[in-house]
Formats: C-alpha cells, structure tokens, sequence
C-alpha cells in the first residue's frame, strides 16, 4: 500500500514536473522583448519634441478633422491640430502619470502587507478585511471625489489614485508574506533564531517580486484605463497638453465616422500594456523556475 | 460550550462595525473638506435670473442654517450618524426627495446589471481559462493571456461608445429607456468583457496547479475520463481562489460601473453618485459610500464562507494566488 | 461537481435569455407620440421649486402670462393681454374659460394666490417680482403695481420662474409633487424623477389643439449617447448634442440638426483684482485681449458653425440687431498688440509678452460646455504673446476660486433676454451676481435709471446700447459668441421653430407628425 503510494507520489511529480516544462514559456525572451519594447516607447516619447511633425497645441496647422493623408500622416482633430504629433507628446504626460503613480502605490501596498503578513493573528484579520474593503471599493468614484476636490491636476489623480490603489499590492503581498513564512525553510530559521528583518530578506524577497511584478503589468493596464475615464468624466488632464486618455475620451463619438483619432492613442496605449505585460508574464515565467512554485 | 461561537460572531460583528465606522468618518471628512457648497450649486443655475450679490450671501446663510450646515463638523457628523442608524439617510438637497427613495429605486437596475455582467464574465472567464491551461506556455495560452491583458487597458467608455455605436447599427438597439432586458444585454457584455482578464487569470493559474495535483492524476491514472477528471478534481478546487477575487470584483460591480452607467444610460446608483458629487449632494453621497461600504464588506464575509464550502482544505496557497 | 455544473447552466441560461429578447424595436412612441431624450429631467415637478421650473415649460407641461417670441419680443400666453395702463401699473386679462389641468378654472384669484405662491417658496421668482404687488380686478383682470416705472414688467412676467399653477393642487404637500396641475398644451401622466416623463394632450388647452397625441421625455446624460439616439432615429428631437457629432448629423438621413445661437453670450469674465495676473486691472491689457480674439474662428471651431461672432454682450439677444455692431466687431490682433505695448507688456525675445521681468500669464477656468471655446481662445492668445493656463473645472470649483477672489479668468453665458435693464445691473452694478470681478462704475447706476424710467421705447433703447457701449469699453467680460444650441429633430416632425431660448426647442404646440 504504502509502496503504491509512493508510486503514485512520484508519477505524480514526473507528471508536475512535465506539466510545468511545458508551462515554461520562454521567459527570458519575453522579458527582453517586453523591454525593448518598452524602451522603444519611452525613447518614442522623450524624443518627442524633435520628430513630432508639428507643435501638438498648435490650432488649425491643417484642415479640421482631415483623415490621414500627406504630412498629417494620422490626421487632424478638431481643433485642426496634428495627431500623430498630439499622441507623440502625450505619451510623457501617460506615461509620467502612470508610473509615478505605480511607484507610489506598489511602495505603500508593499509596506502595508509586510506589517499586515508580520502582524499576529488579530491584527491581520483586521488588516486583511480592511485592505479587502478598499480593493473592492470603487477607484472611480473615490479618485472623482479627491480631484473634485483638489482640481483636476496630475498631483490631484496621483494621490486619489494612491487612496486604492495600493490596496492589491497589500493583498498580494501579505498572503506571499504569510506563505513565504510558512515555508519549512522559514520555519527552520526562524527556530533557529533568525531575525524577522533576516527572514523578510531571505525569504520573503525573493518570492516577494515575481508576483509584484505581474500585479504591476495589469494593474498598470487598468489604471491607464482608470486616468482615462477620469477624463471622460471630465476629469482628467488640461488642455492644451495632450494625453493619450483624454484623446481617447474626446475622440470616442467619433471613433467610427473618424477612426484616426482613436486608433492613435489607442494603439499607443495598447503597445505601452503589451510590453508591461511581456516583462511581467516573462519575469515570472522566470520566477517559477527559480522558486519552483507555481504561480499565475 | 457556545460560548466560543458567540465571541466569534460578536468579534466578527465588532470588526465589521469599525470598519463601517471608519469608513463614515473618512467620507464625511472628504465630503465636507470639498470647494463651495451644496447651496452654491444650486444658485449657480440661478445665474440668469439677476440676483443680487447681497441677495444671494442672503438666501445662501437662510439655506445653509435650514440645513444645518452652519453647525460644527463633529456636531453635523454625530447628527447624520445617529439619523443613518436609524434608517433616515436624509433628504437630497438636489431633489428634495428621501436618499434612501432614491437609492433605492437605482439599487435594482445596478444589481442586476453587475450580476448579469458578473455572469458574462464567469463564463468568459471559465472558458478562457479552461482553454489556455489545456497546454501551459502553449501558443493559445500566450495569445489568450496578452489579449486579456490587453483588454484591461481598453477604457469601458471606449468599448461601450463603440458597442453602443454598432449594435444600434446593426440591431437597433434602444439607447435610451428603463432598465430592461431588451437592453441589459450590451453594457452587460461590456461590462463582462471589462471583468473577465482577471478572473481567467487567475482560473488559469489555480487550474494548472490543480491538473497537477496529485488526486487528479490519480484519477486520470485509475482511468477516469479527461473531462470528469476537469470537472471533478481540477475545475471545483480551482475555482477557490477565484472566489475571492470574484466576490471582490462583484462588489465594484454593484457600486461603481459608473462609467458603463452613464454611457448606456441605466438607472443605477454609480451614476447617481457621480451626479451627486459635482453637485455636492451631501446626503447622497455620504449615504452612498456607507451603504457600499457595508456591501464590501458583507460581500467579503460571503465569500469566506463559500469558499470553505467549495474547498474545506482552506489551501493557505490559495490566497497567493492574486 | 454537480453543483458547479448547475451554477454554469443557470449563468449560460440567464445570459442566453438576456440575449435572447434581443434588441427592441425602434419606436418614436407610435403614431401620434413624440419621444425626445434630454440631457435632463427635473427632479420634482412643482412649478415652485427653483430647479424645477424651466423642464416644466421645456416640456410644454407649464405657462407663464407671458412668453418670448423668437425674435425677442414679449407675446401674451396664457393671459389675453398685457398692457403697460400706467408707469407702474400693468394691467393682465386673462383668458375667458380657460382652467388648469384639473379642470379648475384660471381665474384671476388663482392666478394671484399662484404668484405669490411662487414668491414665498423660489427665491428666483421671489427676486423678479420683488416690488410688483398683484390685485385683483375682477375675475378676468388684475393688475401688477410697482412704485417706480416698470417698462420690463411684461418680459418678467414672461420668465419660467412665474409660470401659473394651481395652488389649490399643491396645498399641505409633505414631499416633493408627484403631480403637476398647471396650463400648458401637455399635461403629466407619468414621471420618474431624472429618468422618464411622459404627457398627453391637455383637451382643454386654450390655444389650437396640438397634433401630437402623447409625448415621452427620456433623460439620457451621456452626450455620445444622445448623437447615437439622433442618428438612429430612436427619439424626434434630442438636445444638446456633443460638438463630435455635429458634422455626422448634418449630412444625417431622417434628422435635422437645428440650432438658433442661444440668447446667453460665452464671455470670458476678467478679474482686475487679481494677485497673480496684475496685467487685467489695466483696461488696455483688457481690451487688447478682446481685439485678440478671432470670434469667427472660435465660433466655427468651438461652435462647429452653430454660431457666430458675438462683438458685444448684448449681441445675442436678437431683439437688439444694433449691439451686433458694437464693441469687437473685426479681429485686430494689430490693435490689441499696440495696446498691450502702450500698457508696458512688450514682446520679449522668447515671444513673450512681460513687464518688469514679470511674463503675462493669465488662468482661465472654463466648465460645462465651454471647454472647446477655452481651448481655441488659449491659441489665439498665446499668437498674442500671452500665456494661458486652461483648466476644465467643476462649477463648485469656478465659485469657490470666485468666492476667495483668486481668478484670473472665467467663462460664463449669462441669458441676454428679458429685463434688460436689469440683466446689465447683474452684470455691472455694484452689487450685481454677474459682476464676477466687482468693478466700481459710477455710471452705471444712472444708466440703469434712465433705461428703466424713460418715456418712450427709443430712449429706452438708447440707454441700453450706451450700457453695451460701456460694457465694451469698460471689458469686465469679454464677448465671445452666443452659446451654440444644437437640437436634432427627426424628419417626420414638422414646424419646429428654432429659439434662442433653450427651453423653447424641445416641445412646440405647433409640431406635427407624419409617418
């Protein structure tokens, strides 16, 4: 019986172990294309200034709301203005917005699900229905509140988006933090006298950023998308500087009688996800290869 | 020996009640910490009338004693708490009508919007994620995991001006109108495809940890088909830590698909919010975040207790899942 | 497992039956039923409550003694006439046999007792007939008295804020009216605050029966939404519509896109007391920023050609064709140049204009449908030298920056239409709620008399234009265009008559329909 047992135990990992070489995407690939990808963009924006065709403020530097033809490669808006230069340019103000914001947030998500992960039983039920509370708040409404108040103003979407955002990032990291605590080898440590500041670099670190890294790929997706609303509920950023929700909110009605306006902005935003999201799938991909525990 | 029970319950009740309690105090705070006030929005439409400026510091000092705006903050707050307690949430200063009317009036048509949504979204995600860990790392999981990520950054106002844009093209859709199923299935859909990334994420994730457990090749091993082997052993157990998740997005789905609101025009609570905010509708909003808060919340118990039921192990591992 | 497998049958059921009733067929509320979609409904129906009472004469539900006619002049309505019998006296005869919607009749009483109704419960109204005393005649007649002269009385008369209801109908109210018992050529048959209003042909009504049998009002809020509702043919007149829509619904099958420039002129206000942009206490820094502005290019850009050039503040008002020729009426960006030399504000070699090394920066806070008109003028501003800072703002923000005095700029289109004389003290008396930068014009006071007190229309006249003279040379707010209205209205609707009055384009008495 028993030997049966053991048997099964180990068809069972040979089949784990097969199962997981077949979930082995190549990893490092697609986080050097992630990056390079990434990097293209941010360059594409720096270097803004110097290829855009035209000033992206500048009224009527063509007809109004022409289609993409001649030197307004992707059209006009209708202010007359040149689109291909407007969604160049508003990558900085995205971009800038977006990570300023995730630093924020995955700093004060980390920390907070640390302490929560450290806390004893009493203090991380409370801590976890707290965190839980905020995830499922709705952002929109809470980031509205606090723009309503301060004024629409990129400082004002940052901290209304610090007020939730680093609710996830708590979640994640205090369930890894109790995990990576549970482990034989933690357990082992910390009988064996190891500090708690020791166990959270030893143990907890290294399991700590795979994960993190993943959560920042889509939750980066989803707050682009969130600024972006902002503006569509009138919002978002000022103008004349261009941003690439806030295009894509001007330019929604029209998105089928004139496509160019939405397929700039979109496409930008779209290409600036993928290439979150390779990096973060590839980081992890690599992750679980190190750690050998499977992982979304 | 019930006494343990009781403590728990009372604890639980006890720890519910803070974080209500908290809540209300950080909502007034935001609420009342606004520019201008309720009195002011309403005169602004005044505008053309011809209104002195004397006559207005006038009505507005009548207005703001009638509705006790003039009181301290920590005095306007134990009043609101002590009337919320008691199931009065105030009249709007907008409408004039009872909040808990309004609110009440909304709550259906946002209910069953998020439930319906909710229901796209499992199914999406359940077929997704059934797809893409047939063979991890496969070419189908690496096209279904970058296009639902792509998903996310579609923002719901684009995707549903465009939805609304074809199918009123193509099968004359009602824009406007009750809510109604005739018109529940399009920002349904929407809202469902908005939802479905992360579900199918995470399914994805706990099915292939699942499949490789031990008990489902067992089962596969003493010759059970593929399919019973999915159903029985890797689909339920899989489906524990999407739960959480799944509980947490319904509940931003009851009280806040906002945006999906205002672009097809439904009767429910998140757009009401929203009006309520630029007017500075005190009452409303104040009784709103409470009441979504205390949703939040009583959805997360919810979810404690059918995850022990669908998974009794409470697989710790489950939560690392995110 | 079963269960799971129960659980994903009833979410494929449900989801299947959603779609399954599949899309609703098109309507416009059948054959004798109007459907309009409106940005929005009121929230309550009593023709007492401030914000309540322009929906009701919107939705042709309400009258007031007096109405006024596309070209800006005053109309009787539901009186029979009005007439100035004496400097301060007017005197109103009613209808003979004319009755609310209840079937109670309107006579003078009730006309009275709903007046002051009005006046104890809306500040507004309250405002407008402040010294006006009413008397009552005989059951057909009564008169309104004011101390002083009162030529504007019957434009008052004509506002929305005194349209006449039956007080009998709202007496002992605890809660907001579900009900509405006034005079209009529509009565209310049902209503769901901020969503749906529906009304029938009131078969008492005064004037010539309307062809439309019923009428449905459906609040749809977002703009993109309404333009689909249009272009679909879904409603037979949806207001409001976003300014992305309006090339598509011009070359539109089945809708007409209406638009009479609205009576509210978009003025950019101007604070000389500004801490933080000193150049706008010198009216040459002021006038030069209105010679800057190239009205035509706005009005065609922010106002996709629903409207025109607004040279001076009282040129949307259409009963005043003279204010069109006051004030700005050329694009002189020469002039505003030479101006803002003389005033020290010289072009540096960056393009800038400064003086003393401080630069010429300005804020300008637009809201609700004035953004666009805020982006274009930002342009044109910035041709000139001086830098703009733009923000789209919440109207409590635009108050609350007012309140404490810090602002620069900001855009509002207060209504032209009504009593003159008094809308120009709002805008530039002392004490006037549309003086947003509180200037001191010793003038203005005399000028006000001399419009209200003077013996014939003519001299009236005169004293206004020299009030819009005053408010061009003076620039407390810059003139920039009427406020474009843009109205859909299906094919199948006929004689719409477009008005400068917003709540005057939705519901016509005179509309019929075929098909």
């Amino acid at each position: 019986m028993r030997l049966l047992d053991s048997a099964r135990a180990g068809a069972g990992t040979r089949l784990r172990e097969r199962l997981r070489d077949r979930a082995r995407p190549p990893g490092r690939a697609l986080v050097v294309a992630g990056s390079v990808l990434l990097a293209l963009v941010v360059l594409v924006v720096l270097v803004a200034p110097w290829i855009a065709p035209f000033d992206p403020a500048a009224q009527r530097v063509g007809p109004r709301l022409a289609p993409p033809e001649g030197e307004h490669w992707s059209g006009t808006d209708r202010f007359g203005r040149d689109t291909a230069s407007r969604v160049l340019h508003g990558g900085r103000q995205t971009l800038l917005v977006t990570a300023a914001t995730m630093a924020a947030v995955v700093a004060v998500g980390v920390v907070v699900g640390t302490v929560i992960g450290l806390a004893g039983p009493r203090g991380d039920d409370l801590g976890r229905r707290v965190v839980d509370t905020v995830v499922a708040f709705p952002a929109v409404i809470v980031i509205l509140a606090f723009v309503g108040l301060r004024g629409p103003s990129l400082p004002a979407v940052l901290g209304g988006a610090l007020l939730v955002w680093w609710a996830p990032f708590a979640r994640l990291t205090r369930a890894l933090v109790r995990a990576a605590l549970a482990e034989p080898s933690a357990v082992t440590a910390r009988a064996l006298g190891a500090s708690r500041l020791h166990l959270l670099r030893t143990e907890v670190r290294p399991r700590l950023v795979g994960p993190v890294g993943v959560l920042v790929a889509v939750e980066t997706g989803q707050l682009i998308a969130t600024v972006a609303g902002l503006s569509f509920l009138g919002m978002g950023a000022q103008p004349p500087d261009p941003e690439w929700g806030a295009m894509l909110a001007d330019a929604r009605g029209a998105a089928l009688s004139s496509p160019h306006l939405v397929l700039g902005p979109g496409l930008a935003v779209l290409v600036t996800v993928l290439a979150l999201t390779c990096v973060g799938e590839g980081l992890r991909d690599l992750l679980d290869r190190s750690t050998q525990v499977v992982r979304p | 020996m019930l006494r343990p029970a009781a403590v728990v319950g009372a604890r639980a009740l006890a720890g519910t009640l803070a974080v209500l309690l908290v809540a209300s105090v950080l909502v007034f705070g935001l609420v009342r910490s606004a520019p201008g006030d309720p009195v002011d929005v309403q005169l602004g439409e005044a505008g053309g009338v011809g209104l002195s400026r004397s006559d207005i510091d006038r009505i507005r000092t009548e207005r703001r004693v009638e509705l006790g705006l003039d009181r301290p903050l920590p005095e306007q707050y134990v009043r609101w708490l002590g009337r919320m307690v008691t199931g009065d949430w105030g009249t709007s200063y907008v409408s004039g009508r009872s909040v808990r009317a309004e609110v009440l009036d909304r709550v259906p048509a946002s209910l069953v919007l998020a439930v319906s949504g909710f229901a796209v979204a499992v199914v999406l995600a359940v077929g997704l994620a059934l797809l893409a860990s047939r063979r991890p790392g496969g070419p189908t999981d690496q096209v279904v995991r970058l296009a639902t990520l792509a998903t996310v950054a579609v923002p719901s106002f684009l995707l549903g001006t465009l939805a609304l844009q074809v199918a009123t093209a193509a099968t004359g859709y009602r824009i406007a109108g009750p809510a109604t199923a005739g018109r529940i299935w399009l920002p349904a859909l929407v809202l469902g495809v908005a939802v479905t990334p992360t579900l199918s994420r995470v399914l994805r994730a706990s099915l292939i940890a699942e499949r490789g457990r031990l008990y489902a090749v067992a089962a596969q091993a003493r010759g059970a088909s593929a399919g019973r082997t999915l159903l029985r052993h890797v689909l339920r157990p899989a489906l524990a830590p999407a739960l959480t998740l799944g509980g947490l997005a319904f509940a931003s789905l009851v009280t806040g698909s906002v945006i999906t609101e205002a672009v097809f025009s439904w009767p429910g609570v998140g757009r009401y919010a929203v009006d309520a905010i630029s007017a500075q509708d005190y009452p409303v909003v104040q009784a709103y975040v409470v009441l979504a808060t205390a949703l939040v919340v009583l959805v997360n118990r919810g979810v404690d207790l059918v995850q022990r039921l669908v998974d009794p192990r409470g697989d710790a591992r489950a939560e690392a899942v995110a | 497992m079963r269960r799971v497998v129960v659980l994903v049958g009833v979410v494929l059921l449900v989801l299947l039956g959603a779609c399954g009733t599949g899309p609703a067929a098109p309507d416009s509320g059948g054959e004798g039923g109007l459907a309009l979609a409106v940005s929005k409904i009121n929230a309550a129906l009593d023709p007492a409550e401030s914000l309540t009472t322009s929906y009701l004469r919107s939705f042709g539900a309400g009258e007031s003694l007096a109405k006024i006619r596309p070209d800006g002049t005053v109309a009787p309505e539901l009186a029979e006439s009005l007439t100035a019998t004496a400097p301060g006296t007017w005197t109103v005869v009613l209808r003979e046999g004319a009755t609310f919607h209840s079937g109670a009749p309107v006579d003078a009483e009730a006309v009275r007792a709903s007046l002051e109704r009005s006046r104890v419960l809306n500040e507004l109204a309250a405002d407008l007939v402040e010294e006006v005393t009413f008397d009552v005649v005989d059951p057909r007649t009564l008169t309104a008295t004011t101390a002083g002269p009162s030529p504007y009385l019957d434009a008052t008369l004509a506002h929305y804020e005194l349209q006449i209801h039956n007080v009998a109908s709202y007496a002992g109210l605890t809660a907001p009216a579900t009900t509405a018992d006034l005079t209009g050529p529509f009565r209310v048959t049902a209503f769901a605050p901020e969503q749906e209003l529906t009304l029938e042909r009131n078969p008492t009504w005064w004037g010539q029966a309307p062809a439309v049998d019923t009428i449905t009002v459906q609040q749809v809020t977002d703009p993109e939404a309404r333009a689909q509702i249009a272009l679909a043919g879904q409603a037979d007149v949806v207001d409001l519509l976003p300014p992305s829509a309006v090339a598509e619904l011009r070359t539109a099958e089945g809708t007409r896109l209406q638009g009479a420039p609205a009576a509210n002129t978009v003025a950019v206000y101007l604070n000389p007391s500004s801490p933080a942009a000193p150049a706008l206490a010198d009216q040459r820094v002021r006038q030069a920023l209105a010679w800057a502005v190239d009205r035509a290019a706005v009005a065609e850009i922010a106002g996709e050609g629903l409207t025109g050039a607004a040279p001076s503040w009282l040129a949307s008002n259409p009963a005043y064709p003279q204010a069109d020729e006051q004030g700005f009426t050329r694009h002189d960006p020469a002039l505003a140049a030479r101006l803002l030399d003389e005033a020290g504000w010289v072009l540096g070699p960056d393009g800038r204009r400064a003086k003393d090394g401080a630069p010429l920066v300005l804020r300008l806070q637009t809201w609700g449908t004035e953004g666009p008109t805020g982006e274009v003028l930002q342009a044109q501003w910035d041709s000139l030298g001086v830098t703009v800072e733009l923000s789209y703002v919440d109207n409590a923000l635009v108050q609350q920056a007012r309140e404490r005095g810090d602002w620069d700029a900001q855009t509002a289109a207060f209504t032209t239409l009504g009593n003159v004389a008094n809308l120009f003290a709002v805008q530039m008396g002392a004490d006037g709620s549309g003086n947003y930068g509180r200037y001191d014009l010793p003038q203005v006071p005399a000028l006000i008399e001399r419009a209200s007190a003077a013996a014939t229309a003519e001299e009236r006249t005169a004293a206004v234009l020299e009030l819009n003279a005053l408010h061009t040379e003076v620039v407390p707010a810059i003139p920039v265009h009427p406020r474009p209205q843009a109205t859909a209205v299906s094919a199948r609707v006929g004689g719409f008559v477009a008005h400068p009055l917003q709540y005057e384009n939705l519901v016509q008495p005179g509309y019929t329909l075929d098909g």
